[in-house]
């Protein structure tokens, strides 16, 4: 039995309209993490330099998160500036993509500005489908493009059976949420 | 918080884990107990990964009713002791599929308590009385998936 080659590097989506999609994406790289993987975040729409609960928790053990957003985009004034800074965020996304030295990477909330056309979705696919083999590249986001879909080779849809923002009101809890 | 991730897929089990690094980071008081054996393949990369961050957490070596009984003992103290925080039951549901536990007392063992303590409940189906008591439940659907003679992976599967 000889085991030659590494396992081959998967892109993983975590998509729907339920609650779940960043946080289990959050855990994958946990668990990449505490498998000695060298992991990165990139954040999408989410402000630059926020101060989330991962943000703290990355922090402190070393892991790499980086946010560049302007919140939401429906609150944006400036929708060139609000592309601008998508198209900057993936420029940092495709370099770590492609250089190979991070065994995960996570494109949070990565589906909105392909589907909003702020970033091409076949230069994103293609970035993805050729990088280099070892690399795990996890996107999360509603409505994944189906250019997205078509090179992915695990799709989770997080459905939203009950949902508490929606249904009674409640806000987002730090920790649990953010 | 009462949250329900259930579902087919073996994402759901990485949710819980993904609130406790969110949680912990918060500086909330976390704690994580797991119903069922550890994802395949060994070491696991959640227990390194709960050890390095310091994490208290509760596994059973073996799924059996007595390990299953005996850790909801633990959960039940938990939530009888802890006023706030996040507190990951992973695999409760497949306890309660098992009928090792009963779906109605841990729904009404969960419902009682404190509104500042977040629970996480995961697991493929979800009893009705606990779907009923939750605030929060998302189902993972797996819409494409590996075939099942994939080769299990480091970090990924475990």
């Amino acid at each position: 039995m000889t085991d030659p080659q590494p396992p081959k590097g998967l892109v993983i989506i975590h998509t729907g309209d339920g609650k779940g999609k960043t946080t289990a994406a959050l855990g994958l790289m946990v668990r990449a993490w505490g498998q000695g993987k060298s992991v990165k975040m990139f954040q999408f729409l989410k402000h630059t330099g926020a101060r989330f609960g991962e943000h703290r928790a990355a922090e402190k053990v070393g892991i790499s998160i980086e946010s560049r957003g302007d919140g939401f985009t429906w609150l944006s004034k400036d929708m060139d500036e609000t592309t601008a800074i998508a198209v900057d965020q993936w420029a940092h996304c495709k370099t770590a993509i492609e250089d190979g030295e991070t065994d995960l990477i996570i494109l949070d909330e990565a589906t909105y500005p392909v589907t909003y056309g702020w970033l091409d979705a076949d230069e994103v696919a293609s970035t993805i489908a050729n990088r280099p083999s070892h690399v795990h590249v996890v996107v999360t986001g509603r409505d994944a493009h189906e250019k997205l879909v078509a090179i992915a080779d695990v799709v989770t849809e997080m459905e939203d059976i009950k949902h508490p923002y929606r249904d009674q009101g409640i806000k987002a809890q730090p920790g649990l949420d953010f | 918080m009462l949250v329900v991730y259930h579902g087919p897929g073996a994402t759901k089990e990485i949710a819980g884990l993904g609130v406790l690094f969110r949680a912990n980071g918060r500086g909330l008081s976390v704690r994580h107990m797991r119903f069922k054996q550890a994802p395949k393949g060994e070491p696991s990369g959640d227990d390194l990964a709960l050890e390095k961050l310091g994490i208290p957490s509760h596994v059973i070596d073996a799924p059996t009713e007595d390990a299953a009984v005996e850790l909801w003992s633990k959960a039940v103290r938990h939530v009888s002791i802890v006023q706030e925080g996040v507190l990951v039951l992973e695999g409760l549901l497949d306890a309660i599929a098992e009928g090792w536990l009963s779906g109605a007392q841990v729904s009404e063992t969960l419902s009682g308590k404190d509104s500042l303590l977040h629970v996480i409940v995961t697991g493929e189906k979800a009893p009705s009385e606990l779907l009923e008591s939750a605030d929060l439940i998302s189902n993972m659907r797996a819409i494409k998936q590996r075939g099942s003679d994939a080769p299990v992976i480091a970090g990924i599967d475990y």
